[in-house]
């Protein structure tokens, strides 16, 4: 909150920047690499835990109630969609994301390589930061989508085989539009612009030895995880100002 | 190929440097020394804009007003900085290293360059080896090709010598000579002036961010005797 | 990665850690606390009383259809102070607690601190490793039940601002059914996630070979090595302890 001001500073500097020297490519193509597969595992299996949690705890609490839990499928899609899967997805890309941008760039700038960068002629806005935001607002949706696919995924199968239930409830989009699907991915895109920003503007800010770096990757995924709840939240709010929940 | 330094004030937390005014005209060196924390590195730093500081500097016809920094690239752009810790890249070959400031200004004979600037500093083996690779003084030495290779109107020494054996201290003081003799100005931070006074056109010694003396390196030499027998 | 080897590795530095015990620096005990508790501890709030809304929402997904008001406090409760709770906060920390130890670390051994500390003839383990583990475990522990309190203090929030149902009625189903082993295993739960997050993150950050971006790698390493044994370790303490405390 307090770091809107100069995370919203920072972007405006690093497009001005891009703009006059342009975008590295093959910088961009290795953030891609990067960010994506260091974070794809650990979506895959959050929320391929969390899907299974999910009917876990619907047969738990669930059961007395409504006696087949296969009813409670469509509405558990709906809400992953719209905002479980943005969250967790998100709450996940901050801490690994901001942490790791935040790390790699604080050791640059402890390590004066930031300095040296510009001296020899370089820029770390445009040669360091936007290919992490590009591959952010690249990244995110993807990941969105493999989050859901196996968290739904995994619900159908727990529930088949787990619950003798009917597993195709779980991924059963009966009660989820199109509309929701643009929210959720709207949401992780711009999620993925924020979180290497927040990584960034910590990491750039690092001097002062090993533990000024140590506190930059904390900064960094403190800040990326409160801008995604951030984003999260003001959906939320909008959505409900324009009716559309 | 020169420095011109008007006012300078540097604003660290701990310390307030300044005010500060000097010329290094072409050819010339300023050595400042002094005992660690003194403020060389922060002089250094402050004289390209990456320390806070208010004053004007005026390199090669490129003057900035410190305070608010418009045209510091094309100041740094005249300069070339070597850095206490090497500050080398550390994805890259120290080839490539030494490559980048060519690459980015493209110039023409930069492979002559290159290898001729990795010879002079006894690291041509070396050169496809990475920064994490290689011992602190190699690095160091790295560091010091890097800067040679853009051969800059001005040069910002920080530490030249510190972590190199005799012999390879003798090769960079001489490198740095010919530099001088080439016309370019230097400007050269240490902890101990000894290897270097035969270099110095002036000097500046400083202590806990207060200046203890400016001008003449003789002059300076005894002024500020007490602190070069505490070095 | 070689799972013997690293077993082992890990394997050696929980012993050294532990053999170290008596001999710690108290300095760096009293700093790891300092940083990671009290910092943390408010984020750990948030995510707690976020996490403590988002599973009433869920749980009322079930019992709100059938107009079973008078059990969701009780039924989310328990969710949130066996499950979702420790689990929440865990991942939380792993990523900055963990994440800024790998980072800190991994520049001590790129700078060479460490081998100079071997040189010197102090133990890495014992000064660096023991220190910031114990501060993990305990920091972990301090904000267990303060976060446990915020979650479930979410939940009311939610109940009432979204569901309409009275704080009154939330309370009274807590007090009739969560018990006290509910709350213990969250505890038990949050201080091995606390060691396992500690020793992973300190093995990362040590184990760092090369430059900047070996520290990010590093980091994200850490971070999804301890995403990842924390789900293991949930569900393994889940499976011995489930409702046998």
């Amino acid at each position: 909150m307090f770091q809107l001001g100069a995370m919203l500073l920072l972007l405006r500097t690093t497009l001005r920047r891009v703009f006059a020297r342009g975008l590295p490519l093959h910088e961009l193509a290795r953030q891609l690499h990067e960010m994506g597969n260091r974070t794809l595992p650990l979506v895959l299996v959050g929320l391929g835990c969390f899907g299974a949690a999910l009917v876990a705890h619907a047969d738990h609490e669930a059961k007395p109630i409504v006696q087949d839990i296969v009813v409670v499928g469509p509405p558990a899609l709906h809400l992953l969609t719209r905002e479980l899967g943005p969250i967790l997805v998100g709450g996940l890309a901050a801490l690994q994301l901001g942490s790791m941008i935040a790390a790699e760039l604080g050791t640059m700038a402890e390590g004066e390589q930031l300095e040296a960068l510009v001296m020899t002629g370089g820029d770390p806005y445009a040669e360091l930061v936007a290919p992490r935001l590009v591959a952010g607002v690249l990244v995110m949706p993807v990941l969105f989508t493999a989050g859901l696919a196996m968290a739904a995924l995994c619900a159908r199968l727990t529930a088949t085989y787990v619950y003798g239930s009917d597993g195709a409830a779980w991924t059963d989009a009966l009660m989820t539009s199109r509309g929701d699907f643009v929210y959720g991915y709207a949401k992780a895109a711009i999620m993925g612009l924020a979180i290497p920003l927040a990584g960034s503007l910590h990491g750039l800010r690092a001097r002062g030895g090993a533990s000024a770096v140590g506190a930059a990757t904390t900064a960094g995924a403190v800040t990326s995880f409160l801008a995604m709840m951030a984003i999260d939240l003001g959906a939320a709010a909008l959505s409900a100002a324009l009716g559309a929940y | 190929m020169s420095v011109h330094v008007r006012e300078l004030r540097i604003d660290v937390p701990g310390f307030g440097l300044g005010p500060l005014s000097f010329d290094v005209e072409n050819g010339q060196a300023l050595l400042v020394f002094g005992p660690s924390r003194a403020g060389k590195t922060a002089l250094l730093k402050a004289l390209v804009g990456f320390a806070p500081a208010r004053g004007q500097v005026r390199v090669e016809g490129a003057e900035v007003d410190l305070a608010k920094p418009t045209g510091i690239d094309a100041l740094r752009s005249h300069a070339g900085m070597v850095f206490q810790n090497d500050a080398l890249f550390d994805a890259l070959t120290v080839r490539e290293n030494v490559a980048e400031p060519l690459r980015r200004r493209r110039i023409s004979d930069a492979g002559i360059r290159i290898t001729q600037a990795l010879n002079d500093v006894g690291l041509l083996d070396a050169a496809n080896k990475l920064p994490e690779q290689l011992s602190g003084g190699m690095r160091k030495r790295a560091g010091l090709a890097r800067a040679f290779a853009m051969d800059p109107a001005v040069l910002l020494v920080d530490e030249p010598l510190a972590g190199l054996d005799p012999g390879t201290q003798k090769r960079i003081a001489s490198l740095l000579a010919a530099a001088r003799a080439r016309g370019r100005a230097l400007v050269i931070a240490v902890a101990d002036p000894a290897p270097l006074w035969g270099l110095a056109d002036s000097a500046l010694a400083l202590e806990d961010g207060r200046i203890v003396a400016h001008g003449k390196p003789d002059d300076v030499r005894r002024a500020a005797a007490p602190l070069l027998g505490a070095a | 990665m070689n799972s013997l080897a690293a077993f082992g590795q890990l394997s050696l530095v929980a012993a050294r850690a532990l053999m170290a015990g008596p001999r710690l620096w108290g300095r760096e005990l009293m700093r790891t606390l300092a940083r990671f508790g009290t910092g943390s501890l408010v984020i750990a709030i948030c995510v707690a009383m976020a996490t403590g809304a988002i599973i009433v929402l869920e749980t009322a997904a079930y019992t709100m259809s059938f107009g079973a008001r008078d059990i969701l406090g009780g039924m989310a409760s328990i969710s949130i102070l066996r499950e979702f709770g420790p689990l929440m906060v865990a991942l939380v920390m792993s990523g900055w607690v963990g994440a800024s130890n790998t980072a800190e670390l991994g520049n001590l051994t790129l700078g060479g601190q460490v081998s100079a500390l071997r040189g010197l003839g102090a133990d890495p383990y014992e000064v660096l490793v023991a220190p910031r583990l114990l501060g993990t475990v305990l920091a972990m522990a301090l904000i267990a039940l303060p976060a446990d309190f915020a979650a479930v203090l979410g939940g009311v929030a939610a109940a009432r601002i979204v569901l309409g149902v009275e704080p009154a009625m939330f309370f009274h189903s807590i007090d009739q059914w969560v018990k006290l082993r509910d709350i213990l295993e969250g505890l038990l739960k949050t201080v091995c996630f606390g060691a396992a997050i500690g020793l992973l993150s300190s093995r990362s950050g040590l184990s760092t070979r090369g430059g900047a971006r070996a520290v990010g790698r590093s980091v994200a390493t850490s971070v999804v090595q301890s995403v990842v044994a924390v789900l293991i370790l949930d569900f393994a303490i889940t499976a011995l302890v489930g409702g046998r405390l």
